[in-house]
């Protein structure tokens, strides 16, 4: 990049050229037709000689400004001065999409491991042969190391969206791996039926990649300002998970606990000594539909859905054993955001018909429960901060005698602070459960000036009673350092 | 092409990305004066096609550090007199590229804005009523990319100056409704050749100077358009200094309404073909 930036301060003392030059120069601009346009040329020439902090334009006495197409105002040379970007992109795009490294440091002197080593890369290879068609092929590698009492290492290779889109005018049709996030609310859409849940860090990332691709047929046809959007899962694809000996496993077994669930309904000694299936059923995920529309008034969407979800539930399954159910559930939902008194608002709430649930006696069923959910989003002082607080709401609905719990209740969000033109962020990200002793706090700083690169520093801090997901991890709070960037 | 007489954005770089809001008066609490609105309105007015299309290079340059580009393509459709319809889509750096904005000024001070965010592949509403976060970092506020009517502000003439040796006429504007802008006052130095503010001075509440200064840098008729292509926004008390190159610029293409709903700024495929 070679351009010349006008400081304010810069004193360019001009000694005009005085001439003004009208220059029939021929440039060419292109019209829709494809015709050439012969335009004249105005060019001011200006000198950069003179006192500070001036800029003289001479302009012919007897040619009023305007007369010519082209005014220079300042230094010439502005064509030089461009960066040398290509903007076009181009048919076939290929390469690394994504990198990222972490350390994070135990701070708990009862965290089953000191100190954990997190690697990512995805890359991608994308062709658009004609407008109407596009074909990607993606793939992703990550690595885990815990090191303590249950140390381990493991690297995991995976596909990442890899799929054939056909776009018509008013439809795109999409077979192939997807990640496809319905919803409204950020971080917590109830709405999210159809994504595959990547848990191998649990809650410490952002909703994108909390989420893995899942194979699917999609149509989305677009009608005005609605649209409609048809998902069909072929073949279920359930969570992933961590490894069994990762500190964010559900299921304890050095301590003898089952995330969300009192220890003294599932004694810990069972528990310690159980074997773990996350054997997940054959055959189709599921379909659903969402239709989204938006006005001046409001945005709002529906969805109905007959999937299975992602995240297991372990049920007992006779002595010693426990065995990942992904039930099958019917979803209604309805979602909308306004925008008013400098305010986002957004609400969201879903019926599903089969929420997994335990008996007293171990046994397991489902049961409808519902789900809401309301949130804000404001820029306080009309600055650059933001600050988005939701609350969200589970409630089970005629459920029979369970050792789950059977309301939940929590405030959560995310105050993001942009600092230094956006060259460092400081962020608070928030759970916390109002019906029960619930705490996740995720203050983070970050420095995003060496674009497109990433280095932050982060604090995850959890704290709960014993049915609580702070509660369950609050051996794990940490300290981490990381970088990431984004091709 | 025969310019029709629209309202023209304003000028400043953000012409380029739409517009910027002609001005201001005076914060000296004089009332706007008709000679003043009439020249308020003829920058309004001027000629800029029913749609445009253009493909920006901002640059953000402050001294001792590595300057940062941002690329973006940008559509403009305007509906009538009032109201304009305008899609921002980021190209670089890596991190935001897809990034869509979809802003939509309707008549008075009332909008529309949608965010697309390609790492959740989701729209989302948001706040159409911010004016004074930064825009990507840059020195522009939100209100800066805004359609700002001419009946908003009182407007007087305070006289003619001088941009190198063009003569200006200056205008000063201030808002009508003072919670309504970011700025207490703007002052405009206006072309009377191309109705094109050549530079604006921005005043903040807190503040008796300006703040920020728009300088236009090179202006060229395109399809009959005065068109700028080189502009910068200064923030006058750190240095800090907004560039915005148009590398290419297209009117009148006939962009359709359709492109600019929330459902399409999620797939920027239909918009390609109308970037210049």
């Amino acid at each position: 990049m070679s351009h010349t930036p006008l400081a304010h301060s810069t004193r360019l003392s001009i000694i005009a050229l005085l001439a003004l030059n009208f220059w029939m120069t021929q440039t060419f601009a292109a019209t829709d037709s494809g015709e050439l346009v012969i335009e004249d040329e105005l060019v001011i020439e200006t000198d950069d000689t003179g006192g500070p902090g001036e800029i003289l334009i001479e302009e012919p006495s007897d040619e009023p400004l305007g007369g010519g197409d082209e005014l220079m105002i300042g230094p010439s040379g502005t064509d030089d001065a461009l960066p040398d970007f290509v903007a076009d992109e181009p048919r076939i795009r290929f390469g690394l999409d994504e990198a990222r490294a972490e350390y994070g440091h135990q701070t708990d002197s009862n965290a089953q491991a000191d100190s954990t080593l997190f690697g990512h890369l995805a890359a991608s290879v994308n062709w658009q042969p004609q407008p109407q068609w596009e074909f990607q092929l993606a793939g992703r590698v990550d690595g885990f190391d815990e090191d303590g009492d249950n140390a381990f290492s493991t690297v995991r290779g995976d596909y990442g969206d890899s799929f054939v889109r056909y776009r018509g005018d008013d439809i795109r049709i999409t077979v192939g791996a997807q990640t496809i996030i319905w919803g409204r609310l950020d971080e917590l859409p109830l709405s999210d039926r159809v994504s595959t849940a990547d848990l191998t860090r649990l809650i410490l990332d952002d909703l994108e990649d909390r989420r893995r691709t899942n194979p699917a047929v999609r149509a989305e046809a677009l009608f005005g300002v609605g649209k409609l959007d048809l998902v069909w899962l072929p073949d279920f694809r359930p969570a992933e998970l961590p490894d069994k000996e990762s500190i964010w496993y559900p299921i304890n077994r050095d301590t003898g606990r089952i995330l969300g669930i009192d220890r003294a309904d599932i004694p810990p000694a069972a528990v310690s000594i159980a074997s773990i299936s996350e054997g997940e059923p054959d055959g189709d995920g599921g379909f659903g539909a969402r239709y989204t529309r938006t006005s001046s008034i409001a945005d709002f969407g529906l969805t109905l859905a007959r999937t299975r979800q992602s995240i297991p539930y372990f049920r007992a399954d006779g002595i010693g054993r426990f065995q990942a159910e992904y039930p099958r559930s019917w979803t209604y939902g309805a979602d909308a955001a306004i925008d008013a008194a400098g305010v986002t608002w957004r609400v969201e709430v879903v019926y599903n018909s089969d929420t997994p649930v335990t008996r007293p006696d171990l046994s397991f069923t489902t049961t409808p429960s519902i789900g809401w959910g309301g949130g804000i989003e404001m820029h306080p002082g009309d600055g650059d901060a933001r600050v988005n607080i939701q609350l969200v709401g589970t409630n089970l609905i005629d459920s029979p005698t369970v050792i789950d719990r059977r309301e939940v209740y929590s405030l959560n969000g995310e105050i993001d602070l942009p600092f230094d033109r956006e060259r460092w962020r400081a962020s608070l990200d928030f759970f916390i459960g109002l019906d029960e002793d619930d705490t996740y706090l995720n203050p983070e700083i970050a420095f995003l000036g060496w674009e497109p690169h990433e280095v932050y520093l982060a604090v995850h801090y959890f704290d709960g009673s014993e049915q609580s997901l702070g509660g369950f991890f609050e051996d794990n709070a940490s300290v981490n350092l990381g970088w990431r960037a984004k091709f | 092409m025969e310019p029709n007489m629209r309202r023209l954005p304003i000028l400043l770089l953000v012409m380029l990305l739409g517009l910027i809001p002609a001005t201001a008066t005076s914060a000296d609490e004089r009332p706007g004066t008709e000679a003043g609105r009439q020249l308020a309105q003829s920058v309004y007015d001027a000629p800029n096609g029913d749609d445009f299309a253009s493909r920006a290079i901002m640059t953000l340059t402050e001294k001792g550090r590595e300057p940062r580009t941002r690329e973006m393509f940008t559509l403009r459709l305007d509906r009538g007199a009032t109201e304009r319809w305008l899609l921002t889509r980021f190209a670089r750096p890596s991190d935001i590229r897809g990034v869509g904005l979809l802003t939509k000024d309707y008549p008075g001070d009332e909008n529309d804005q949608w965010l697309y965010l390609p790492a959740l592949d989701r729209v989302r509403r948001i706040s159409s009523g911010r004016k004074g976060g930064r825009f990507v970092g840059s020195d522009l506020f939100f209100e800066d990319l805004r359609d700002r009517e001419v009946d908003m502000d009182h407007h007087v003439i305070q006289g003619e100056g001088k941009i190198g040796r063009l003569v200006c006429k200056i205008l000063v504007s201030t808002p009508v409704d003072p919670d309504n802008s970011v700025y207490s006052k703007r002052v405009s130095w206006v072309h009377p050749g191309t109705m094109i503010p050549l530079r604006i001075d921005l005043y903040q509440e807190h503040s008796k100077k300006p703040t920020k200064r728009l300088e236009v840098k090179r202006l060229k008729r395109i399809q009959g358009f005065w068109t700028v292509l080189d502009s910068t926004m200064e923030d006058l008390s750190s240095g800090h200094v907004t560039r915005i190159t148009q590398t290419s610029v297209k009117y009148n293409q006939g962009i359709p309404d359709r492109l600019f709903t929330s459902q399409a700024l999620a797939d920027e495929s239909a918009e390609i073909r109308f970037r210049p």
